[in-house]
Order: structure tokens, then C-alpha cells, then sequence
């Protein structure tokens, strides 16, 4: 068994005239959180898509725990927990009706669902439809689906977006719990860049389709010889 | 199987509350669109004398079926490929590739069962036969599967073409839905009247349609396996691409005020665009009826007038050409402003942007008044001109033939316009009650024009309801 869990090669993807993603590589360790951050339209979501098998590589491959997932994408999945940035609903199907769905599809046992519901604080409106949900309750039961069937590797794109202090507290938490106790991957793209430098063993920075930069958050800040300044300065210094 | 099991019964839980939901257009205003329909059309084709040949029906089914085949394939492609559907979170889980065919497969199969049922209540109207009648299962049940495989197969295509541009297999894929197209209107005249058909060609029509969907279903199988990685990232950002936008928009909204200018310019924008495949079906009905008309009057069909029958211009708007000219200006009329339902349905969902401007419920309602109005706009000067282009419109009658026109249109896009927000959940419902109104008092100004002043004391009210209903969606959200 490998023991990287994503593994990007060289991957390219275009529309039309643009490359929106040139020639990246990158790889994530097995327990290890890696953070992708970039400005809008550096290509963070469209790498994000190729690595769960959303979009299809023009050129390079991509792996989940050492499955290529254009070859076996099926298997790659079953690896796989995924917060997509835009999550639409069934408007009439309950939270944990949803959740109970994943379940069925991820092949994986139900009763991890209450447990789930029950970390993401969604009792109260589990048995609610799902079109009355609020941006933050979206967003926790998108989290909640990437999360039911204890996948080896969990892609989270702006898992933020709505989350309330206390909420986004016990996913940075709980995220580290899972790296280092179960040996956990995660892939988080994000823009709170304290969040960011605090849940993240390495940053990719994304810029033009390229990673312009990669390293642990003191690296980066090395590398910009910003040592003593926010995170969010390092950013900009490497991301414009 | 489990899997298409789990995804099958979701949809449909949704489905069934969704009805829950909506008993008031189910229970009252599904059944008076049907009530409307029995008893105006079908009163027309049971006391008609006329009758069609054997070859006109083939020809209508065959219509008929392309017409179902286009307007399905923007759902179908959106139900294959989930675009911006709640099914597109299952692309990231450990779904089979065959599963997610399978789902778009069953979730077409269900909505082309009403169109089913439709040709059965067709038939009764007709007095062919009873409402429930065993014998007609077969033929039903390959209509749904030739109708279905053919929008699905029609729908990768689409999408495959316009992302790979590769014309063989296209020109390949089109020579094979076609025949499907002609059996399924066979299927259609099978069903609807049967006896234009003989019983060896009945027969022959159920073969055939169950040898062609077996074959469609093993082809789309194997053109949705090929290529659904590739052309998914391309369905999802269909659309996203500016395309052509129009000139002028602002001299065609400048009697309006901004609010309504804004969502009239947006709408035709849309339409511009092609929201929907809807767009490509009015577009080439309208298409096809003026280029009808123009046969008709060019190949001296219509009945001759006796000798100085047109001595006045009053009578010439009974005259056989004038009449023809009029009727067709209706019908195009209607086939294009009535593209307001589909847009109504597409633009539901996004109804925010109305919410989150502040745009009054009036304004959003004369928005889709005038859009029906600007869309249709075209239809009475082709007509005008394909009646005076053939000569056989009088002379003397050629001005007052173009105002007729004006009137129809005026008239008759009004009215349809005026019922965008009448059943906006269910476009389908939506366009046949559109029709129904458009062409009775588009057909019944075109007998007489003077008949439209009666008419207009009631085009306030319908447009005070538009208002109505469009308030009822503005603020409750439809839901």
C-alpha cells in the first residue's frame, strides 16, 4: 500500500484557450492536512474536481490511496469523503433522510449517521426539509456527508463558508484528532488563512493554474521572510 | 441495484411531497386545463367532418415525436450529467458509471408516461375507443421506451458534439435516432387511430419500436460509458460562455420603466442563449407553419372565392388566402409566445434575483407580458409577407391585411403572456392552457376582427391575475 494518499501528477486541464490548471503536482501524505489556497480563478476548485473525479485530465493522473482514478474511479471513491463548494439539495428530503442516503451509497452503516448529526449540532433540524436550511446548516450537513463512512481521505472545498466560531472550532479540532489518531488525509481549500496555518502541515499555493509555492506554513513564511507577520500577508505576497 | 434503488426512491419521495404540496394545480387547475381541452378541442374533432389521411397522421406523429425528443433533451442532458442537481453530490461517491445512466433512464422514462397518457386521452376524444384498454399496453409501453432512450441517446449526443465537434459520429448517431423518431410516430397514430394504420403495419410498428430500443439502450449505454468523464466537466459549464447578445434591446424596453426593461432584456437574453431546447421546438413550429401557409397559398389548395366575392375590403377577410394568412399569423403566434411557460419554469429557481431587487410583482408580471409580446413580434410580418409574396392576397387587401395581423398578434400574445405565472411548476400543463386561450380568441379575431374590442375589457383582468400569481411567487417563493 502507498503511503501517499493523493497523488497528483502533472496534471493539465483547459476550456478552450484557457489552462486553467498547468502542469501541478502534488502529493498528500497518509495523517497529514494540506491546504490549498489561491486567489479566485487560480484553479484551486478545478484541481479539487480532478482529484474526485469530477473533471478528467487533459494531461497527467491523478491517485486516491493509491488508485488511478481515471482507471478505477469507483474504487478511488470509496477512498473518498468530498465537501463540494456548491452543495445543491433535495428541497423535500429531511437532513439525516440525505444523510441516510450517503450512507446507503457509500455502502457503509447507517448508525454512523446519528453520530454525525450529532457532532455537526443538527438534531434540532435533522427531520426538517432540507430546502429550509440556512447557508450554515448546509454546510454542516454537506460536512456531515463527507464524513459518514470514515473515508481515508476527505476534500473539503471552503468547508467555512457559513459556519459559525464554535463550529468551525470543532472542525479544525476534529480534523486534527482524525490526522493524527486515524491517520486521516485531508485536502482543505480555503480562504480564512488562520485556519489555514493552524489546521495545515503544508500549504500549496495556487496561482495562474500553477503552485506557484509549497512548504509548511513557517517555509512559506520563510520564504517570503515574513516571520512575524499574519499569515494572510504571506499570502498575498505569494498568491498576487 | 441498490444503488439505482436508493437514488430512485429519493426522487421519488420528493416527488410525492411535492404533489402534497401542489393539490391545488393537480386537483383544480390540472383538471381544468384537461376540462378545457375536452371540450373545446375535443368537441372540434368529434363534430368536425374532417379527416385526416394515413399519411398526414404518420406525418403529425413523426411531428409530434421530434417535437417530445427536442424539448426532453436540456432535462435529460441536466438528469444524465446532474447538472446543478441535488444528484450531482452522488459524482463523488463510489456510484457505478452504469447506475447513473440507469437513473436518467428511469427519471425519463417516468416524466414521458403523462405524454402517454395524453395520447390515450387523445384517442378518447376522438371516440376511437375506451380510456382503459388492455390491448393498448404494448404499444404504450415501447411509446415510453422509444421516447425515452431517444431523448437520452439524443441528449449524450448533443452534448458530445458540442464538446468533442467530431461530425461522423454525430452524423452516425443522427441517422440512427431518426428512424426511432419515425417509429415512434407510427407508435403515436397506433395508439391515437389505430385504424389508419392496417393490422400487419400495427404489428410490424410494436416490433420495430422494441427492436429499436433495445438497440438504443445497449448504443447510449456504451456512448454514456465512453464518455461521461470527458464531457461532464462540458455539460456542467454549458451556458457559461457569453454568447451573442442583442442589439437594440433598449430601443425594443424603452416604454418601459427600468425594472420591467431589465427583466424583458434579461429574458430575451435567455432566449437568445437558448435556455432551453424549448426554443429550438417554437422557433421551428413557427418555422414550419408560415412555411405551410405559403405552400398552401402557392399551390392552389384552398377553395376558390366565387367571381367578385372580394368587391369591398370588407369582404375580402373572408377570402380563402386572407383567412389562411390570419390563421397562421395565430398560430405562429401562439407557438412563440408561449415559449413564456418554459422560460417561467427555468427562471423559478432563480427567483431570488426578482426577491433581492425589489422588483414589484407588476413589473414582473408585464415583464413576461411584454416578452411574450417581443418574442412573438416577427409572426405577423412573416405571414403578412408570405401572403403578399404569393399573389393571392387582393391588392387592395395588402394593408389592411398587415393591420389584421397587428391585432391578432396584440391580442393573442397578450393573453398568452398574461398566464406566464398560471402554472409555471409545470410548464407542460402551462402550454397547453396558454394554447388553448391564445388560439380560441386568437382564431375567434380572426373570423372577425371587430370581435377583439369585445375582448379587450377582459385583457385588465387577466393581466391584474398575472400580477397575482406572480406576486404569489414573489413572495411565498412558490414553494
Amino acid at each position: 500500500m502507498t503511503d501517499w494518499a493523493v497523488e497528483v501528477e502533472r496534471v493539465v486541464k483547459r476550456y478552450g484557450k484557457l489552462t486553467a490548471v498547468d502542469g501541478v503536482s502534488l502529493r498528500v501524505a497518509r495523517g497529514e492536512t494540506y491546504a490549498l489556497v489561491g486567489a479566485n480563478g487560480a484553479g484551486k476548485s478545478t484541481l479539487i474536481r480532478m482529484m474526485t473525479g469530477l473533471a478528467e485530465p487533459d494531461e497527467g493522473a491523478v491517485s486516491v490511496c493509491g488508485q488511478r482514478v481515471a482507471r478505477h474511479n469507483v474504487a478511488a471513491k470509496r477512498h473518498l469523503g468530498y465537501l463540494p463548494e456548491e452543495l445543491y439539495l433535495y428541497d423535500r428530503l429531511t437532513g439525516a433522510e440525505f444523510l441516510r442516503l450517503v450512507a446507503g451509497l457509500k455502502n457503509c452503516d447507517e448508525s454512523r449517521v446519528e453520530s454525525e448529526i450529532e457532532f455537526f449540532e443538527l438534531r434540532a433540524v435533522a427531520d426538517k426539509w432540507a430546502g429550509s436550511y440556512s447557508l450554515g446548516m448546509r454546510k454542516k450537513l454537506g460536512l456531515a456527508a463527507a464524513f459518514v463512512g470514515e473515508p481515508d481521505v476527505l476534500v473539503l472545498d471552503e468547508p467555512l463558508n457559513g459556519l459559525d466560531v464554535e463550529m468551525m472550532r470543532k472542525l479544525r479540532l476534529r480534523m486534527r484528532e482524525e490526522s493524527e489518531g486515524r491517520g486521516r488525509a485531508f485536502l482543505v481549500s480555503s480562504h480564512v488563512m488562520d485556519f489555514v496555518e493552524r489546521t495545515s502541515a503544508r500549504v500549496g499555493v495556487m496561482r495562474r493554474g500553477r503552485l506557484a509555492a509549497e512548504g509548511t506554513p513557517e517555509e512559506l513564511r520563510a520564504l517570503v521572510s515574513l516571520p512575524d507577520a499574519p499569515f494572510e500577508d504571506v499570502f498575498f505576497r505569494l498568491a498576487k | 441495484m441498490s444503488h439505482l434503488r436508493l437514488i430512485a426512491a429519493a426522487a421519488l419521495r420528493e416527488r410525492v411531497r411535492w404533489a402534497r404540496e401542489h393539490l391545488y394545480l393537480l386537483a383544480v387547475l390540472g383538471p381544468v386545463v384537461v376540462g378545457m381541452t375536452y371540450f373545446g378541442v375535443g368537441r372540434l374533432v368529434r363534430e368536425g367532418e374532417w379527416s385526416v389521411t394515413t399519411a398526414w397522421a404518420v406525418a403529425a406523429g413523426v411531428g409530434a415525436a421530434a417535437a417530445l425528443v427536442v424539448l426532453g433533451m436540456s432535462r435529460a442532458s441536466a438528469e444524465i450529467y446532474h447538472v446543478r442537481r441535488p444528484e450531482s453530490f452522488f459524482e463523488s461517491l463510489p456510484v457505478e458509471t452504469d447506475t447513473h445512466f440507469h437513473v436518467a433512464l428511469v427519471s425519463r422514462a417516468a416524466r414521458t408516461l403523462p405524454t402517454a397518457f395524453v395520447a390515450v386521452v387523445a384517442r378518447t376524444l376522438a371516440g376511437v375507443g375506451p380510456l382503459l384498454d388492455a390491448a393498448l399496453v404494448p404499444a404504450l409501453l415501447v411509446f415510453v421506451a422509444v421516447v425515452s432512450l431517444a431523448e437520452v441517446a439524443s441528449a449524450l449526443q448533443w452534448i458530445h458534439w458540442g464538446h468533442a465537434r467530431s461530425r461522423s459520429p454525430a452524423a452516425g448517431a443522427l441517422a440512427f435516432v431518426v428512424p426511432g423518431l419515425f417509429v415512434c410516430g407510427l407508435l403515436l397514430v397506433v395508439i391515437v387511430s389505430p385504424a389508419k394504420l392496417p393490422e400487419a403495419w400495427r404489428w410490424a410498428a410494436l416490433a420495430a419500436g422494441a427492436a429499436w430500443s433495445a438497440a438504443a439502450f445497449l448504443l447510449a449505454r456504451g456512448w454514456h460509458a465512453r464518455w461521461r468523464r470527458s464531457d461532464m466537466e462540458f455539460a456542467r459549464r454549458l451556458g457559461a460562455v457569453a454568447g451573442r447578445d442583442l442589439r437594440g434591446v433598449g430601443v425594443l424596453t424603452r416604454r418601459l420603466n427600468a425594472s420591467t426593461a431589465a427583466l424583458v432584456a434579461r429574458d430575451l437574453r435567455l432566449t437568445l442563449r437558448r435556455f432551453s431546447s424549448a426554443v429550438y421546438v417554437s422557433a421551428g413550429l413557427a418555422a414550419l407553419i408560415l412555411v405551410a401557409l405559403f405552400a398552401l397559398l402557392t399551390t392552389g389548395v384552398l377553395p376558390e372565392g366565387e367571381p367578385g366575392a372580394a368587391a369591398s375590403w370588407l369582404d375580402a377577410t373572408w377570402l380563402a388566402p386572407v383567412a389562411a394568412t390570419k390563421v397562421a399569423c395565430v398560430l405562429a403566434t401562439v407557438a412563440l409566445s408561449s415559449l413564456a411557460a418554459p422560460l417561467v419554469a427555468h427562471e423559478l429557481s432563480r427567483f431570488w434575483v426578482e426577491r433581492a431587487a425589489g422588483a414589484g410583482a407588476a413589473d414582473v408580471s408585464r415583464a413576461k407580458l411584454w416578452y411574450a409580446r417581443v418574442v412573438s413580434a416577427p409572426a405577423p410580418a412573416a405571414a403578412w409577407a408570405a401572403g403578399a409574396l404569393s399573389g393571392e392576397v387582393p391588392a387592395f387587401y395588402v394593408a389592411p391585411l398587415l393591420l389584421e395581423n397587428l391585432w391578432l398578434w396584440l391580442l393573442v400574445s397578450t393573453v398568452v403572456g398574461s398566464f406566464a405565472f398560471e402554472i409555471p411548476e409545470q410548464p407542460g400543463l402551462a402550454l397547453v392552457l396558454m394554447s388553448c386561450t391564445g388560439l380560441a380568441a386568437g382564431l375567434l379575431v380572426a373570423w372577425l376582427w371587430p370581435v377583439g374590442f369585445f375582448l379587450l375589457p377582459a385583457i385588465p383582468s387577466l393581466v391584474e391575475r398575472g400580477a397575482m400569481r406572480a406576486r404569489y411567487y414573489l413572495i411565498e417563493g412558490g414553494d
